[in-house]
């Protein structure tokens, strides 16, 4: 049976609304509660105030996968690297939180995965440490240096840094918000990221998505929507410039391989191709989460929180 | 045969450049005469025989033969001085004609006159003589040591087989490992080739091969006196006193020499009990001086084959993403021992194999097992298969791992031991159609390539899914072919679970396309997608493929 395509894809974005998962939403607060104590209990007056800055503080997030991104800014004299800060925030969030969580090296931030608590809850938190450029710029212009720790896309690991302005990014899509459906296909795509497994990075994909927005008449139903974007970044991804509004001197556009645009790029034709040809496919790319089911939600085959295969298959 | 004669007179006579000096004759069946051919300023006399096939060719070879012994120097001469040429194929006897003349020509401007040297590496003729009626051949492969001309010691070689060839029988032997200066180098087999009983032997290894006239292999022992190091020779008489209370037919003896700065060939030379080549020589003089010296006696030579992985698989073989992968492959029916054996052929260095079940003799006719093997573990029938296909093969085998899976799955303890298990491969494939153990494995978010593979009733869908999203793209795709559940389902008599219907051709089309199109994705360094095979009903085959 046909599928409606606009309709399942709003369902998509029903069925992931960070809402649903409250509980989860409200451990990540109270836990980001606590580094921010910590990291200003640490570092006294060597830090500005750390804020939110990832997909919650954007209103792009989807409840599968969660995190929290939190920006730690230090003054510019509290460290005399990049490194030396980098590895001071990731020293001390190690030390505080061993036996509680895994504290990793990240490509530009530390991670802290909290062990699961009795509800199976896995709270997530990126810490992005960033100095800024000189005394006392800070307050004024928000723009702060991050240290590359690993290979971010074409840029080296250990031997460069990102200059920007997180604050500036996050505006970027809250300016962005009055355009029509922007954060719904950002989130659609974060949905076709998360459950696919995908390389680009979410503010690779708030990037494209809002240059697709400027270069084409983005309207129609939510697929027809949906579709132009993919089919401007089938044939563009390749070849785009996407400058990060916290600094117009970076590239976002280098945070992924050539290579890895290629893959980008056959992903998206191949979305377009086989939904075209059968619109049963919209649901394998962009599939419901199966946690929070629609009312309405059918199982073809009975039962069950999601799908199972027939008997019909053999070896 | 008049007419023919008359028509190659006619011919032949006709070519310019091209003069009969001894006319056509027949002799039985065979036509026979003598042609000068001026090619520039060159001009060479051959005996040309024409067989009866002509202009047909008889077992891969030209039916015309152009002789000269005099050139026996130059190369694509063989041993009788016929020029070796390899032409088109031509049904008329008259065009066919031109077309060998004009071959020979070309081969007197290139290797005659021009004297141009190919880039690959001709191998020297080496005449091969049975020992006690049966062919000797010594297949080897690479060994990692870089011998110097006058090294020398022993070998170790196993015997691999006996069969027949052209009635003769032919034993095939290989060389295990070369002891030189302490060290014992080792051919690259795996380890139950390695595992064969051993016998010993001798090598020396020289600076080119013994040569006459440039390309063929030297046929007396006297003609190695100075060639093959005095050390060598007192040692094969040494060799002879040693075993003389030994009950042996002969020992075997490889003699190695480089053909590029990389590469080096080894030839098989027979001695026979009681008949080795060396005397001890008498020298006379102030003192008398006794050297061993090797007789006027012929040289019984093998045969070899070079059988490194690159040229084994030289043929051709899969990509290296591929053969160089630790593969898995669970359920091994079907469809998994196609893959098994696939990729065997194809090159692949490490597959091991998890199945619990026994092979039937109803599993014979659509999978690569035997009947003579009676019944017995799939997992131990198809790892010796794929250790007969290839020397390069190292297998494991497993029948307890996807009922682990199940039984330990709520053990977090559990899950962890199966995630590294299966994180221990670059590349599981899951040819089980288990729709719980696809979504146990899932579940594992493992870092592994993980392939899923089944089909559907009448091999009329094939269906890949990738991870991650594995088992989601398997439910998908089924609802998309809309499968019911199946009824007409083949029942064997006494069997308690029905099968699908579908034969060995059915099946191998599907999987041998599903292989190639994993293998050209992993070629372009793309990752894999999922995807089903479609194949049409009717006389119009064709099969479709769905990537998502």
């Amino acid at each position: 049976m046909a599928t409606d395509r606009s309709k399942h894809l709003n369902d998509v974005l029903t069925t992931h609304k960070i809402s649903k998962e409250q509980a989860l939403l409200d451990k990540h607060k109270s836990k980001r509660d606590d580094i921010v104590t910590a990291l200003n209990e640490e570092y006294g007056t060597d830090i500005y105030s750390p804020f939110n800055s990832g997909s919650y503080a954007k209103n792009t997030a989807v409840n599968k996968k969660f995190d929290f991104d939190l920006m730690a800014p230090f003054k510019r004299n509290a460290f005399s690297t990049l490194k030396e800060m980098y590895e001071s925030v990731y020293d001390f969030l190690n030390e505080k939180y061993q036996g509680t969580a895994y504290v990793r090296r990240q490509k530009v931030s530390i991670g802290i995965e909290f062990y699961a608590d009795g509800d199976g809850h896995v709270i997530k938190i990126d810490v992005v440490p960033g100095r800024e450029l000189n005394k006392d710029q800070y307050p004024e212009d928000r723009k702060l240096n991050l240290y590359v720790y690993s290979q971010f896309g074409k840029i080296a690991e250990g031997s460069d840094y990102i200059r920007t302005n997180v604050s500036a990014q996050v505006s970027n899509i809250r300016d962005n918000a009055n355009r029509n459906d922007l954060r719904k296909i950002i989130r659609l795509l974060k949905v076709w990221k998360i459950h696919n497994n995908k390389v680009p990075k979410s503010f690779f994909i708030e990037l494209i998505v809002i240059k697709a927005f400027d270069k084409k008449n983005v309207s129609g139903s939510l697929w027809d929507m949906l579709k132009i974007v993919l089919e401007y970044i089938r044939d563009n991804v390749k070849t785009v410039s996407l400058s990060d509004p916290g600094n117009t001197g970076n590239e976002v556009a280098d945070s992924l391989s050539d290579w890895d645009k290629t893959v980008m790029s056959d992903d998206m034709a191949n979305i377009v191709k086989r939904v075209d040809e059968n619109s049963d496919n919209i649901k394998l790319y962009f599939p419901l989460n199966d946690k929070f089911p629609l009312n309405d939600q059918k199982n073809s085959y009975g039962g069950g929180g999601f799908s199972v295969p027939p008997v019909t298959r053999f070896g | 045969m008049k007419e023919r004669l008359q028509q190659i007179v006619s011919v032949v006579g006709s070519i310019e450049n091209v003069t009969i000096i001894e006319p056509f004759t027949i002799d039985n069946t065979t036509v026979k005469g003598s042609l000068e051919v001026t090619v520039g300023d060159r001009k060479e006399n051959f005996t040309v025989f024409i067989e009866r096939p002509y202009p047909a060719q008889f077992h891969n070879m030209e039916t015309i033969r152009f002789l000269n012994k005099d050139l026996i120097i130059y190369d694509h001469v063989n041993a009788d001085g016929s020029i070796c040429i390899h032409t088109s194929h031509h049904p008329s006897l008259m065009e066919k004609l031109h077309i060998d003349i004009a071959s020979l020509k070309a081969w007197m401007q290139k290797y005659l006159i021009d004297q141009s040297a190919d880039s690959h590496y001709e191998h020297v003729i080496t005449p091969m003589v049975a020992v006690s009626g049966i062919r000797q051949v010594m297949l080897f492969t690479d060994l990692n040591h870089v011998f110097k001309p006058g090294d020398h010691g022993t070998i170790n070689y196993s015997l691999l087989a006996e069969g027949k060839v052209k009635g003769i029988r032919t034993a095939t032997y290989i060389l295990q490992s070369i002891k030189v200066k302490g060290e014992d180098v080792e051919c690259k087999w795996n380890k139950g080739y390695k595992a064969l009983h051993p016998h010993q032997g001798m090598f020396v290894f020289l600076e080119g091969p013994p040569v006459k006239n440039k390309r063929f292999m030297v046929e007396d022992w006297d003609d190695l006196n100075g060639v093959l190091p005095q050390d060598f020779v007192d040692l094969l008489a040494a060799t002879e006193r040693s075993l003389r209370q030994q009950n042996y037919l002969k020992i075997s003896v490889l003699l190695g020499y480089p053909i590029s700065d990389n590469e080096i060939h080894w030839q098989l030379i027979n001695v026979e009990k009681g008949n080795f080549p060396v005397f001890v020589d008498k020298i006379a003089g102030a003192r008398t001086i006794h050297i061993t010296r090797l007789k006027k006696q012929q040289i019984l030579w093998g045969d070899t084959k070079n059988c490194s992985y690159e040229y084994f698989f030289g043929r051709g073989l899969l990509d290296s993403k591929l053969t160089d992968s630790k593969i898995l492959i669970i359920g091994i029916g079907a469809i998994g021992s196609m893959v098994a054996q696939t990729l065997c052929r194809g090159g692949c260095k490490k597959i091991d194999l998890v199945d619990y079940d026994a092979k039937e003799p109803g599993n014979v006719c659509r999978s690569e097992y035997q009947f003579s093997t009676g019944v017995n573990d799939k997992v131990d029938e198809l790892r010796v298969q794929l250790n007969d296909i290839s020397p390069f093969i190292e297998t494991a085998g497993n029948v307890m791992i996807t009922d682990g899976v199940k039984f330990l799955w709520e053990d977090l303890d559990g899950q962890k031991f199966f995630r590294e298990y299966f994180n221990g491969y670059d590349l599981v494939i899951d040819c089980t159609a288990d729709n719980d153990l696809a979504h146990l494995i899932d579940r594992l978010e493992l870092d592994a390539n993980v392939v899923n593979l089944s089909i559907t009733n009448h091999a009329q869908e094939l269906i890949c899914a990738v991870n991650p999203n594995l088992y989601m793209s398997l439910v998908h795709v089924l609802k998309l072919l809309n499968k019911e559940v199946e009824e007409d389902l083949y029942n064997p008599t006494g069997c308690w679970n029905p099968t699908f219907r579908a034969g060995y051709n059915d099946i191998s089309v599907l999987v041998q396309y599903a292989i190639k199109q994993i293998n050209l994705t992993l070629m372009s360094a793309k990752p894999l997608r999922s995807f089903y095979l479609s194949a049409s009903e009717g006389n119009d085959f064709q099969i479709k493929s769905i990537t998502f």
